[in-house]
């Protein structure tokens, strides 16, 4: 009898085991890459939502639970999750996911970022030293990524490294192509002139070579004002913008106002996963920006 | 210079604003319901981001804040009346209850934070011709009333006319703008006892503290409703002195 119950609880906790690979991940981005390369075989959890304003998140205790369980963490890093995630890291005290372990991705160690700055005064506002964090919107950055997910996935869950690597290849070859067909399609967005509500789309931009002439915060994280706002209201009438984007957390009004003011249109781009109701994985995600751009652009 | 254009919209609405904020502020002085304009304030914003949340059109939000005021309104005057002890301090109370369901209502929401900011410190910068077409009605409308017949609509109606024009203004102004263009002025010349003289001390001193608020806030890129307030407050001093140099 006592070994029947043992048998059990050993059954029971292999069993729990088996498909209790859980990732944690910062923003919906993550999770999708990780879904690419994990399928079925992962609880992948996303800390935040497309509707959500990834500055602004606060450290709850769910997180906290969550992280307990993690047996691997993808954020974007650069500062982006400094204000949240350290806090919730301490608290949880995870043998498994520490900042710089080796179950612990930020990923903007292993992509070349942009905008880093020559200095670092609070006076330039929210500026981060390792570069602008926003990088999930260049889709080169999604496959270096993607691979270091799957090959620290390989050594976490031996068993199904093959599974995982096959997914990513198929992930890379899919994505390599879909790049090839947007490149050529968004052509004709190079050189565009725009401007954005905050430095957030500059990765989008950076690959497409769309140039961003201002934004609507006068400097990162501070909130638009009359004086700038009538500056760039100025911009507007030495260049010919093709749109004013924002993003769908981010405040219309001031993109609304400059846009009643200078004539030029306004779109939402969706940012990440979930941003609006068509984009529902990655490949939407650029898919999605690029037509409405281009939609912007022609009118 | 001509960047200040952009300023004109809401510099029109401030000045309609004006108009109909000082003869009712002067009257929420005299009955000495300081805090029940604050809190109608309050009230008539909570109504209108609530509204505004379940997205069913301007219109709807617009009577959603009314009727917020209103009820207040009546609730208010009951209190008065019957429980005249707590009055104050359930008006206070519900000025507290009414900010804290604000934010446990917008906590999970991404824009809540900018609308309990919008409502403290008003989106006067943003005024849109439309806004002051709209807004401009009610203040003018209402300022008519109350110059015409000041029996019917400074007393008997008072209250009904009070939750009108607060609904209206809280949305552009902000509830703290709003208080202090109600009620600095009627405390800066509280000494006054010439009634025109005091009317116009107070017309011209808000509308100075106004412009210069609205400039400063412009060039220093600061909030617009909040850098109004310290404009008019400025008046508090000047008429003080002004108050001295009469004594003497």
């Amino acid at each position: 009898m006592k070994k029947f119950i043992l048998f059990l609880m050993v059954a029971t906790l292999s069993a729990t085991k088996a498909f209790a690979l859980n990732v944690f991940t910062c923003e919906p981005e993550w999770k999708s890459l990780t879904e690419e390369i994990t399928k079925d075989k992962a609880d992948v959890y996303s800390a935040t939502n497309a509707s959500q304003d990834v500055h602004y998140i606060q450290a709850k205790p769910s997180l906290i639970a969550k992280i307990r369980k993690a047996d691997m963490v993808v954020c974007s890093g650069a500062g982006l999750e400094v204000g949240w995630l350290p806090l919730v890291l301490r608290k949880a005290g995870s043998a498994k996911v520490q900042e710089g372990g080796e179950n612990f991705i930020y990923a903007a160690q292993y992509v070349p970022t942009i905008e880093k700055p020559t200095r670092i005064d609070r006076a330039d506002g929210d500026v981060h030293p390792e570069g602008n964090p926003h990088l999930h919107l260049n889709p080169y950055n999604m496959l270096k990524v993607g691979k270091v997910i799957a090959d620290k996935l390989a050594v976490i869950d031996s068993e199904n490294a093959s599974f995982y690597v096959q997914n990513y290849n198929d992930f890379a070859a899919k994505m390599r192509s879909k790049i090839k067909n947007w490149e050529q399609k968004a052509a004709e967005l190079k050189g565009t002139k725009a401007i954005t509500n905050h430095v957030n789309m500059s990765y989008l931009f950076d690959w497409l070579k769309i140039k961003t002439i201002g934004t609507l915060e006068p400097k990162p994280g501070i909130p638009a004002t009359s004086k700038h706002l009538s500056e760039l209201k100025n911009l507007t009438e030495q260049n010919k913008i093709a749109f004013i984007a924002y993003a769908p957390f981010e405040s219309a009004k001031p993109a609304e106002w400059l846009s009643q003011e200078s004539g030029v249109n306004t779109i939402v781009l969706p940012y990440t996963i979930g941003g609006n109701k068509q984009v529902n994985n990655l490949f939407d995600l650029y898919e999605v920006s690029i037509d409405l751009m281009l939609s912007a652009k022609g009118k | 210079m001509s960047e200040l254009l952009i300023l004109l919209p809401a510099l029109t609405i401030g000045l309609l604003m004006m108009l109909i904020h000082v003869p009712l502020g002067q009257e929420v002085l005299r009955r000495g319901i300081i805090f029940i304009d604050l809190t109608l304030a309050q009230l008539a914003a909570m109504g209108a981001i609530f509204a505004s949340m379940l997205e069913l059109g301007s219109f709807f939000s617009q009577a959603a804040a009314l009727l917020c005021a209103f009820l207040g309104g009546i609730f208010f005057k009951t209190m008065e009346k019957h429980f005249k002890e707590i009055a104050e301090a359930v008006i206070g109370c519900t000025f507290v209850l009414s900010a804290t369901l604000v934010v446990l209502v917008l906590s999970g929401n991404p824009h809540g934070a900018e609308n309990i900011n919008d409502i403290l410190s008003g989106q006067l910068l943003f005024a849109s011709w439309q806004n002051v077409a709209f807004a401009g009605t009610v203040f003018l409308s209402a300022t008519v009333l109350v110059y015409t017949k000041p029996e019917l609509f400074l007393k008997k109606y008072f209250y009904i006319v009070l939750a009108c024009v607060i609904t209206t203004s809280v949305q552009i102004c902000g509830v703290y703008l709003v208080f202090a263009s109600l009620i600095f002025p009627a405390v800066a010349t509280s000494y006054m006892t010439d009634e025109h003289k005091r009317r116009l001390t107070e017309y011209a001193g808000e509308s100075f503290g106004f412009i210069i608020g609205l400039i400063v806030s412009y060039y220093f890129d600061l909030p617009a409703g909040p850098a109004i307030v310290w404009g008019i407050s400025l008046m508090m001093p000047v008429c003080l002195i002004m108050k001295v140099k009469q004594n003497n």
